[in-house]
């Protein structure tokens, strides 16, 4: 009997890895199309959303027959709830990339900052690898790990706060910038909750450790 | 936790088998506790050693010491005939009396000395009622226990131990030899009367546990590993002996 269980834990283990790691691929490729304005790679993170949905409603379905047919309890319910929780946030990171990607088709005759554009590429690096670490930590169940990773996300407000007051500043200056300006402010806010949703990933995995129900953002 | 039954550093030995190792364990006034362990551990001889059962089998010798409402139970001065009447047993296997239901569940009332007709029917209502079982007997009560289902006997027995108004109820493995559907009804019935006593269940089904108790308590090898409340040690025990058990992982 624990045989089953053990098996299908183990199987979700490894989905929601895939998973994570398709979120972190969608944010790199995002960036990628709104720094490159290529229009086909911007489709394809479009495209590719459809497919993060369906591993989280995969996730939902079978967590949910687990549940009901196994019977869980103590650190087996808990993966089974961080596994529930925190792919709906995988799933929203995913949203996030699809927006990014999105504002570099509107960019793509604007004017730019290359400047501001720096700023929103270091931002980007860090909340992808904060996401490619937080699934690392998931994957080897390592609280410590995850604890880190979430006090990194002041890192990303501070991006925030940054690219905010450069394209105010820039579109203050020149009303040319001002298409520009704003899709920037809207692509760094997109990031930052990224950053956010990592964090919550951080929470249940300090959960599934210990039992506790924790903020750490 | 107001304790109302407190147990310190309680050993019972079978001959030479220690097969409880100082049990320090309370339970606050009212509400469901439930007993859960591998069989062997120990649960069911600390339960019987509530009501003073394990008097009753030669070779067991206890020390520690046990109160019930702050009166030591294993005191010289303590009357075990009134013991059981302040604490109730009900066992896996129901044991109605070869009588019809009325007389069953008026033994223990008629043995107290009542013989107040009014009283008695009144007292075999009420205890049928509050056992959830009255509406299927109410019109047989001359009819002998015998003739019920298993899970209608069991009803019986326990309506049996509320008819002398006790304290506390020790059942062990009340339901284990009944289907699901009578063991729902008791359930349901327990859940109905734990406000008015202080019930522990001794059970092997740990959802049963989950379901209805409010305090848990796990036993192995005759030792108190972990106790608390039944959400905390079924969604995050402090040990892992109770996660690994009540997890599967053995037992």
């Amino acid at each position: 009997m624990r045989k089953i269980l053990e098996r299908q834990l183990e199987n979700l283990h490894k989905d929601f890895a895939n998973m994570g790691s398709d979120a972190a691929s969608a944010i790199q490729n995002a960036i990628d199309a709104f720094e490159s304005n290529d229009k086909e790679l911007i489709h394809k993170v479009i495209d590719n959303d459809q497919n993060i949905n369906e591993q989280e409603i995969y996730l939902e379905r079978k967590a949910a027959q687990v549940i009901a047919l196994q019977q869980p309890v103590a650190s087996d319910l808990r993966i089974l709830i961080t596994i529930l929780k925190a792919s709906s946030d995988l799933e929203r990171i995913g949203d996030h990339a699809v927006s990014i990607a999105r504002a570099g088709l509107r960019i793509k005759r604007e004017k730019k900052n290359p400047l501001i554009e720096e700023v929103i590429s270091d931002m980007s690096h860090h909340a992808h690898e904060m996401l490619e670490q937080i699934i690392q930590a998931y994957v080897e169940n390592d609280e410590h790990l995850a604890r880190k990773i979430a006090l990194s996300d002041r890192k990303t407000d501070e991006y925030l706060k940054k690219i905010r007051k450069e394209a105010f500043s820039s579109m203050q200056n020149d009303s040319e910038f001002i298409s520009s300006g704003t899709e920037y402010i809207v692509v760094a806010s997109h990031i930052e909750r990224i950053g956010d949703y990592v964090t919550n990933v951080a929470e249940w995995i300090v959960y599934t450790n210990t039992g506790r129900i924790t903020e750490l953002g | 936790m107001d304790e109302f039954i407190t147990t310190n550093d309680v050993h019972l030995y079978y001959g030479e088998k220690e097969a409880l190792k100082g049990i320090n364990l309370s339970f606050p006034a009212k509400g469901i506790n439930a007993l859960i362990g591998p069989s062997g551990c120990g649960k069911s001889t600390y339960l019987r050693i509530l009501n003073r059962m394990n008097d009753l089998i030669p070779q067991a010798t206890m020390t520690g010491s046990v109160k019930i409402n702050g009166v030591d139970i294993y005191s010289p001065k303590t009357d075990t005939v009134d013991l059981r009447k302040k604490v109730g047993m009900v066992f896996q296997q129901p044991n109605p009396f070869p009588f019809s239901i009325y007389e069953n569940v008026t033994y223990g009332l008629r043995i107290a000395g009542i013989k107040d007709k009014q009283v008695l029917d009144e007292r075999v209502e009420r205890s049928l009622k509050q056992a959830a079982v009255w509406d299927e007997v109410k019109d047989d009560l001359h009819k002998s226990a015998l003739s019920l289902s298993g899970g209608q006997q069991q009803r019986v027995c326990i309506a049996r131990v509320l008819a002398v108004q006790p304290d506390v109820i020790l059942l062990d493995e009340p339901t284990s030899a009944l289907d699901p559907v009578s063991s729902g009804l008791i359930e349901d019935m327990l859940l109905t009367i734990r406000d008015r006593y202080t019930i522990i269940i001794v059970t092997h089904n740990l959802q049963q546990a989950s379901r209805i108790s409010d305090r848990t308590a796990f036993f192995l090898n005759g030792e108190l590993i972990e106790a608390g409340k039944t959400k905390s040690v079924f969604l995050n025990p402090q040990h892992q002996e109770t996660d690994d058990y009540i997890s599967g992982r053995f037992g």
